[in-house]
């Protein structure tokens, strides 16, 4: 029974119920199937690739990449049976497209070069297969290509170029316009000719417009250095093309695009690429002009002087320059090329860095005008610049062009107005012809009766005629020049005058000459001149006229009288300067005045010390310049000629240190001076004195008197010790008498000096005691006045000392004021000790006498001059407390 | 009351049941689905045992394909990826001398899966197909595959780790590939069919034969 109902029950659970569970496997299965079928679909083509060799290549671990994705891995390699090894790389099937007849392979291992790394990553991934997409039929066998193809990006411009040597142009070599670069080399390869090397570049889409039928390219690789004597020349385009080279190019505006793929000239640097104006300069001579000068606009480099020829036929230099394109615009017919030279003068240092760099070209474009200048590539270089602004060229004709250099400045009044061009001979020879250039807006300071003259500064003329040494202001001592003058004043408004072309103007020596005219080149005018003997002077000698000079001396002879007879030839253009009171005086070599005084040099001019000289001038009236012959007096000095001193006669009773030469002062003005000494009969030293004339009047007077100042020294002072260096004078006290010659010197100077003006008193004293002449009178120990002598009193009971108190303090002498000697110091010894006391160091040196009043009486009266004081012996301390109060009269 | 088990019979033939839960058995009834004891569900056998079994396997077979065809880890090392497979890394452990680990790696990623899945499809095919082979020795199989299961998950706790350790972006990272989430799924479903099936069917099975040869015999 029991299994019935189990049979029953096991039927029941029989019934399958199908488990959830199932969806497990469904949906495993449908991955499963998923899978199968990506497998299928996507499987991976076996390719085979031949390499060269297997270096780097790891199977399972090298990769093919295409623009770095991973589209296979090298599965095996094996040994090919010829040559090289076979690397079969499985390619994922979505990579399969690729896989064409032309499709490269190649192995891209790290590689550092200066412009690049490329591969950096392979240097940790290890190298990997580069893939490049060909086109053509589906393959399966493939050869690996040895380098990297061209890589170009999608777009760019391919330009072929060709050269004759790679240079530093390599595969990465950037290509620059303006210095951005545009594109890169990618392959740089020998021409099948083997004569050229052919170089592949790209430029980027974006710039390939710039690329035109006229295009030049030129290297501008790296550095470039050309080391010569205008210097290092260093053109560094950028740091890359340093390192890396590099290309640029021009693109001239007006060009065509190019149509097709020819080749364009790779030119090593800019000169060669022509992209610049090639210009031809010719030259005279090119001193120190190297070749490689640069062309300079106003400092800036606009060309360079790339070849320089020297053409035989034409016996000129001609150079080649190239202007960069940027200033060919200035480059027409009227530009002008010139020589920048160093230029040593006084007036100014130029280029002076030519020395070592050597010269240049110095350019300027033609001035602005409207219609446009034609356009020309030969030019002649001007030996040196050419102003700007159009000039006005003269033509000077000199004799001498002694300080003249091509430069120099032409000033007018000072301001410059040109400048001498050009310094030539003459065609006849015997001229120099200096061509200057007067800037433009002072052309109509020129005309025709326009005078130049020379403005040298320093002119030294070094001959046998002795040194002749021009002095003119400092600044034509820098610049020097040419001068011009005109000899009536010219008003700006006025219209240039023209001149003509062939007119001459004379270049005059001076300023002076120039205003004198064209009479300067006349015939000299001779002048006979008759003295006692002759003077100091040569032949050649100039004649000075206000230390110019006019002319010069001639020759020398006996006159018929007797008398010497100096000839003077007067150059012609200063005729006029000798009339008949002229004078003539020697001013023959210098006069030197040495004494401890110091050194007095005169002369005139220093060629009339070196050769002596004759001055000449229009005499005062009252000379007698002429002897009655009507020859011309040759004085032996101005003052001789015009103002001959007043002779008087001094007689001393002894000569001390008179010295003919000895001055005579009156108030420390030189008045006059010994010309003579001579012991008379009487054994009287008698001293013949020339008194300048201008103090004859107030000198040669009775009453004068003459003293001797010499220097004396004693304990209470020096005096005059100047005396003792510029040695003795006299002086001079003038008298008020009638005019006289003759008068007595004094040994020593007069008891009242002119200066001791004032009160004088007497003291009596019992003797002199320290008391000197010159020692001071104290009140209050303020000097009022000083001892100026002293001597025995008539019986000789005493002591006279003569006292002079200055007028300021005069009043300050009453009648019953106390005099008290000061002199010495007073000592006191006593039980407490010693006591020294002097007044000043003064009065313990000189001595002196102090003075006080008594002021518990009433103030007296002023003292009379020469009343008698006595000298008190005892001093007493309460005269130092008088305190009285005298008022000022 | 209660009915006493008799031993050397199945409880199927003493209609007898055995609650999951609490482990008491009790009468077996047509309308008994709860233990009586503490009142949880209650059946005979495991419901839908062998069917359950079969689903997970056939899972485990199928993901164990990709988890050795496809690579298991992703190796990034300069800024490489090198992908490796189950057997890839065992013969590159071999090729670096270390026969131990690679020993290991194989035992637990290749031998257990696999000897996993061949034995219990096995037991799940002799009861299915009531093959006469010793219940004993089923029975000692599937304990073994019970009991080494749960190692089969090593290579994932390994990658886990090597995930999680090597993390240093494009010089040296650890990237879990396909193959991982097969395997983790095979071991799963391994261990999820080795859970759901009942053993006692294989007693059953036995006995329906026998029921069937007795048939058969009764047919004859």
């Amino acid at each position: 029974m029991t299994e019935h109902i189990l049979e029953n029950q096991a039927k029941s659970v029989n019934i399958r119920s199908i488990s959830p569970i199932w969806f497990l496997p469904i949906v495993a299965a449908i991955l499963g199937l998923w899978i199968l079928f990506e497998n299928i679909t996507h499987a991976k083509t076996t390719i085979k690739i031949h390499f060269e060799n297997a270096e780097s290549i790891i199977v399972d671990k090298t990769r093919v990449r295409y623009k770095g994705v991973i589209v296979g891995t090298v599965k095996k390699v094996e040994l090919d049976s010829s040559n090289g090894v076979n690397v079969m790389v499985e390619i994922e099937s979505h990579a399969k497209f690729m896989l064409r007849e032309k499709t490269q392979f190649w192995l891209v291992s790290p590689k550092a070069s200066l412009t690049s790394i490329t591969g950096l990553d392979t240097l940790f991934s290890g190298s990997y297969i580069n893939l490049h997409p060909g086109s053509g039929d589906d393959v399966s066998n493939f050869t690996a290509v040895s380098e990297q193809p061209i890589t170009i990006p999608d777009n760019a411009l391919l330009v072929n170029l060709k050269n004759e040597n790679a240079g530093s142009i390599s595969v990465g070599t950037p290509l620059f316009y303006k210095k951005i670069k545009v594109g890169e080399v990618v392959r740089v390869r020998l021409d099948k000719s083997d004569q050229f090397i052919n170089i592949n570049a790209f430029i980027d889409k974006k710039y390939s417009h710039l690329i035109k039928e006229q295009t030049k390219f030129w290297n501008i690789s790296g550095l470039s250095a050309n080391i010569s004597r205008t210097g290092f020349d260093f053109k560094l385009d950028s740091i890359s093309s340093l390192i890396a080279g590099g290309i640029t190019f021009s693109s001239p505006r007006e060009s065509k695009k190019i149509s097709d793929n020819s080749p364009f000239t790779l030119f090593d640097n800019i000169d060669k690429s022509n992209a610049g104006i090639n210009i031809e300069l010719v030259l005279n001579n090119i001193t120190n002009l190297p070749k490689g000068a640069g062309i300079l606009f106003k400092g800036h480099g606009i060309g360079r002087i790339t070849d320089i020829q020297y053409s035989l036929e034409k016996k000129q230099f001609i150079a080649h320059a190239t202007i960069n394109p940027q200033f060919s615009e200035m480059i027409n017919a009227g530009s002008q090329f010139w020589l920048e030279r160093t230029a040593l003068s006084f007036s100014s240092i130029k280029n002076i860095g030519n020395l070592i760099t050597g010269d240049y070209i110095g350019f300027s474009p033609a001035a602005k005008t409207e219609q446009k200048q034609k356009t020309q590539h030969r030019f002649i270089v001007q030996q040196t610049a050419t102003p700007l602004s159009p000039v006005l060229s003269l033509l000077l004709l000199t004799d001498d062009a002694t300080g003249l250099n091509a430069g120099d400045p032409i000033s007018y009044k000072g301001l410059k107005i040109g400048n001498i061009n050009q310094l030539n001979f003459a065609k006849n020879g015997k001229f120099i012809e200096a061509i200057i250039h007067i800037n433009h807006q002072y052309q109509y300071l020129i005309n025709t009766s326009s005078q130049f003259y020379l403005l040298s500064g320093v002119n030294i003329k070094a001959s046998l005629k002795g040194l002749e040494i021009q002095v003119t202001p400092l600044q034509n001592l820098l610049t020097g020049g040419i001068g011009l003058y005109n000899k009536f004043p010219v008003k700006k408004s006025k219209k240039i005058t023209s001149i003509n072309k062939n007119t001459r103007f004379r270049l005059y020596p001076s300023k002076a000459m120039a205003k004198l005219g064209k009479n300067v080149f006349s015939k000299p005018l001779f002048v006979s001149l008759l003295s006692e003997q002759l003077p100091s002077i040569s032949e050649g000698s100039p004649v000075y006229y206000h230390k110019f000079p006019i002319g010069e001396v001639s020759h020398f002879a006996i006159d018929e009288s007797g008398l010497m007879r100096t000839t003077l030839a007067i150059k012609g253009q200063y005729k006029h300067l000798i009339k008949k009171e002229s004078l003539f005086w020697n001013i023959s070599g210098f006069k030197i005045d040495a004494g401890l005084s110091g050194i007095k040099i005169e002369a005139a001019s220093l060629l009339s010390i070196a050769a002596g000289g004759i001055a000449v001038d229009s005499a005062p009236s009252n000379v007698n310049n002429r002897f009655k012959n009507g020859a011309y007096k040759l004085f032996n000095s101005y003052q001789d000629a015009t103002q001959p001193p007043k002779k008087i006669k001094l007689i001393f009773d002894e000569g001390y240190d008179l010295q003919v030469g000895t001055k005579l002062r009156l108030k420390g003005l030189v008045v006059g001076k010994i010309s003579a000494l001579k012991l008379n009969k009487k054994n009287h030293v008698e001293a013949s004195v020339d008194i300048n004339p201008q103090f004859v009047k107030q000198v040669t007077k009775e009453g004068t008197r003459f003293w001797i100042i010499r220097s004396e020294i004693s304990l209470s002072g020096a005096k005059n010790l100047g005396t003792l260096i510029s040695g003795i004078y006299l002086n001079v006290l003038p008298g008020k008498g009638k005019l006289t010659t003759l008068f007595k010197g004094e040994g020593a100077a007069p008891t009242l000096a002119n200066k001791n003006i004032g009160l004088a008193l007497i003291l009596v004293a019992d003797n002199a005691g320290s008391t000197d002449i010159s020692s001071p009178v104290y009140h209050r120990q303020i000097q009022i006045g000083e001892v100026i002598d002293k001597q025995l009193s008539n019986d000789a009971s005493g002591v006279e000392i003569t006292l002079n108190i200055y007028p300021q303090y005069a009043h300050l002498i009453r009648k019953n004021s106390i005099f008290w000697p000061a002199s010495g110091f007073n000592l006191n010894i006593g039980i407490t000790g010693a006591s020294l006391k002097s007044t000043s160091l003064t009065s313990l040196i000189k001595g002196g006498i102090n003075m006080s009043t008594d002021d518990n009486k009433k103030l007296q009266k002023v003292a009379d001059a020469f009343s008698h004081f006595k000298l008190k012996k005892e001093f007493k301390e309460r005269w130092l407390t008088w305190t009285l109060a005298i008022p000022k009269p | 009351m209660k009915k006493v088990a008799i031993a050397g019979k199945t409880g199927k033939e003493q209609a007898l049941q055995v609650c999951s839960v609490c482990g008491n058995y009790s009468e077996h009834n047509m309308d008994t689905t709860q233990c009586p004891v503490c009142h949880q569900k209650i059946s005979l056998r495991k419901k839908d045992s062998l069917q359950k079994t079969w689903a997970l396997l056939i899972t485990a077979l199928i993901f164990i394909i990709p988890a050795n065809i496809y690579p298991i880890t992703y190796l990034l090392k300069n800024n490489t990826l090198y992908p490796d497979t189950i057997f890839s890394g065992i013969i590159s452990l071999l090729e670096s001398d270390m026969f131990g680990i690679a020993l290991i790696v194989f035992v637990a990623s290749i031998v257990v899966p696999v000897l996993k899945l061949v034995a219990l499809i096995f037991i799940a095919l002799s009861v299915q197909l009531h093959w006469k082979f010793s219940a004993k020795k089923q029975l000692l199989i599937f304990t073994f595959v019970d009991w080494v299961g749960r190692w089969s998950i090593l290579d994932l706790f390994i990658i886990s780790i090597m995930v999680s350790v090597f993390d240093k972006g494009h010089l040296l990272s650890v990237y879990p590939g396909v193959a991982a989430s097969s395997f983790t799924i095979v071991v799963i479903s391994t261990l999820f069919a080795a859970n759901s099936f009942d053993t006692r069917l294989i007693w059953d099975s036995q006995e329906n034969q026998n029921n069937k040869l007795q048939d058969n015999e009764y047919n004859d």
